[in-house]
């Protein structure tokens, strides 16, 4: 990160004048986005529910493994789906059909959702700014040719896509990591294709050419480093997106596989018994979707202006 | 204006023709091949093989891919594994009911999009419109089947107004027929749009309210309600109209929700029922489908733009 920052300091000739006396560019983009108050309010719900999965099995610990281990020490009366907290306070937000404690099983499903989101999100950035960069470089044909994919890409129903690779190549969490990631990078690819189409006719860039450095190195050392911002703020949403899609696999059956589980698996199992009147079966698990994909929806928002980065869409 | 339509049909047909490809080349990618997927993965090796050679899967792969292509052409798009009936037949009876509940979807989603983004412009930075910001947002953030079982858990269980699933007997139209069963259903489809529609209407009539001729039509006295009917409305709606285009795959892949969540019979259901049930050939047909009317619906959404916006219908003669 740091080298990529010097590296926009050095080469940002234009903004040069207003980053000031003391700024870094990542201390002033913080300056703008600590600002906007949900932002700021999104990055500590975010912080909460990254400790809470991953640091979060450390300090509460549930068995998440063998369910017949708990089905024989359930409470009330060996029902297995508990009414939160009435019963006992070491599970409060009760047990779920198959007996796992409903806050392990959410620590569980956190660790898998963010994860897989995370993944998939770098994934389909890293793709589609790659991808991008070079038919917005090269252009011409060859330019018309690589958009041309994208429009193709952008133009499928992901979902069915999604589905149709996973049913093909088997229900694993790398399988469905990289086809979140390959669906959903042609909308990143645009942006940095558009992005760099600017970059490319700006002085640093003749400069380098003039030198004799290939397209290679200006694409990867010169292009790509300056659409640091746009690729930052396409991550955020990109890896909300992947939570988004990720749930709504598992809600349909199609998410990872026992005896891990995500969030929308865990939708998945409670639906039936949500439409009995035990809405806590899925209330935890939807209000965690929520939070974290409207908490990265809000700090995208506020990157964006912090980088003061255009984005087409949204 | 013919000239862009041969164009956007050209360029239709090549999204077609890549993604054909493209489950093509994943059908040969799964071990086994074709065969594979066209059989099940309990087939013995010897029908394989004859399924091999009655198919043309020893020739080479361009062959392959030509036949694969004139096959899916023909709408050949292989047996179901499970139902044992052509995968063209089932989607047949399928396709008719995810396209009602699309297109409706999509009007009753501009009818609760269109009227709230023009009511926030109007309330710039008060605070109901924050508010509806916030659920706005919270809609945009909501995956589509929440958005549903909430539905469904306070009208369908608490309140008992609504049925929770669609009769399964009815026909394509029973929509209009017996509409009380789609109301959840439409509802639902609707909503998963209006968060990101209602926040482009917004800030796309704020646009509008900076132009000249709105300075001129209240410079000239006009009250305001009619300068935003009659001056800003239609020149801020012309962007959402672009946006139909684009949100189309976001709203077959919604309707695939939708349709699992109130069984309705459409394509959303047959392709999940066949994915649970490993039936490969029915899935990648029911996908090839649903991008072919994707692909035709946003050819359809780039025509009603240029109906909409005379600049675009003067602008594509001179070519």
């Amino acid at each position: 990160m740091s080298d990529v920052s010097n590296n926009t300091d050095l080469i940002q000739d234009k903004d040069a004048g207003d980053i000031g006396d003391e700024g870094s560019l990542l201390t002033l983009i913080w300056r703008t986005f600590r600002e906007n108050k949900l932002a700021v309010a999104s990055l500590f719900v975010l912080g909460f529910m990254i400790l809470f999965s991953f640091v979060g099995p450390f300090l509460y610990r549930t068995n998440q493994s063998d369910p017949f281990a708990i089905s024989s020490t359930l409470i009330n009366g060996g029902s297995p789906y508990n009414f939160p907290w009435f019963h006992s306070f070491s599970a409060i937000l009760g047990t779920d059909p198959s007996g796992f404690d409903v806050i392990g099983r959410l620590m569980l499903g956190g660790r898998t959702a963010l994860t897989v989101g995370f993944l998939a999100g770098v994934i389909s950035v890293t793709v589609g700014s790659i991808y991008g960069a070079v038919a917005g470089y090269r252009g011409k044909m060859l330019d018309s040719f690589m958009m041309r994919f994208v429009d193709v890409g952008l133009s499928v129903p992901g979902l069915f896509l999604i589905i149709v690779i996973v049913v093909l190549f088997g229900q694993s969490t790398t399988i469905i990591i990289m086809t979140l990631g390959l669906t959903g990078w042609f909308g990143s690819a645009r942006l940095i294709r558009g992005e760099t189409l600017s970059l490319k006719s700006r002085e640093f860039v003749s400069a380098v050419k003039t030198m004799g450095g290939s397209s290679r190195r200006i694409i990867i050392r010169h292009i790509l480093p300056n659409t640091v911002g746009t690729m930052v703020v396409i991550a955020t949403f990109s890896v909300a997106d992947s939570i988004l899609a990720l749930a709504g696999l598992g809600f349909i059956g199609l998410g990872i596989p026992l005896p891990n589980t995500d969030w929308g698996s865990m939708l998945n199992n409670g639906v039936p018994f949500a439409s009995q009147g035990y809405w806590w079966e899925i209330a935890p698990p939807a209000v965690c979707i929520v939070l974290v994909v409207l908490s990265l929806n809000y700090i995208g928002d506020a990157l964006r202006d912090g980088f003061e980065v255009r984005l087409q869409k949204r | 204006m013919l000239s862009y339509l041969t164009k956007r049909i050209y360029q239709g047909f090549f999204v077609l023709i890549i993604v054909v490809t493209l489950t093509f080349i994943l059908e040969h990618f799964v071990p086994g091949g074709p065969a594979v997927v066209a059989l099940g993965n309990r087939a013995n090796p010897r029908t394989i093989r004859q399924f091999n050679i009655d198919n043309g899967l020893d020739k080479s792969l361009i062959y392959q891919w030509w036949n694969y292509l004139l096959q899916i052409a023909r709408l050949h798009l292989g047996n179901s594994i499970t139902q044992s009936a052509p995968v063209w037949y089932l989607i047949k009876s399928a396709l008719g009911h995810t396209l009602v509940l699309v297109n409706v979807s999509l009007i009753i989603q501009f009818f609760l999009a269109i009227p709230l983004g023009i009511f926030q412009a109007q309330r710039r930075n008060t605070k109901i419109d924050y508010f509806a910001t916030l659920i706005t947002f919270i809609l945009y953030a909501t995956p589509v089947f929440l958005i549903g079982e909430t539905l469904i858990s306070v009208f369908a269980i608490k309140l008992h107004i609504f049925p929770v699933t669609v009769a399964t007997d009815t026909g394509v139209f029973s929509l209009f027929t017996s509409p009380r069963q789609y109301i959840l259903p439409v509802l639902t489809l609707s909503l998963l749009g209006v968060g990101g529609l209602s926040r482009f209407q917004r800030s796309s009539m704020l646009d509008t309210l900076t132009q000249d001729y709105i300075k001129t039509a209240r410079a000239k006295g006009l009250p305001e309600k009619l300068v935003i009917r009659r001056h800003a409305l239609r020149n801020s709606m012309l962007p959402i109209v672009t946006i139909i285009g684009l949100s189309l795959p976001a709203v077959v892949g919604g309707a695939l929700i939708t349709e699992t969540l109130y069984d309705i019979p459409g394509m959303g259901l047959l392709t999940l029922r066949a994915a649970t049930s490993q039936d490969m050939p029915t899935v990648v047909g029911t996908t090839i489908i649903a991008t072919v009317v994707t692909v035709l619906g946003s050819i359809v959404a780039d025509l009603l733009y240029a109906v909409a916006d005379p600049r675009i219908r003067i602008g594509s003669k001179g070519h």
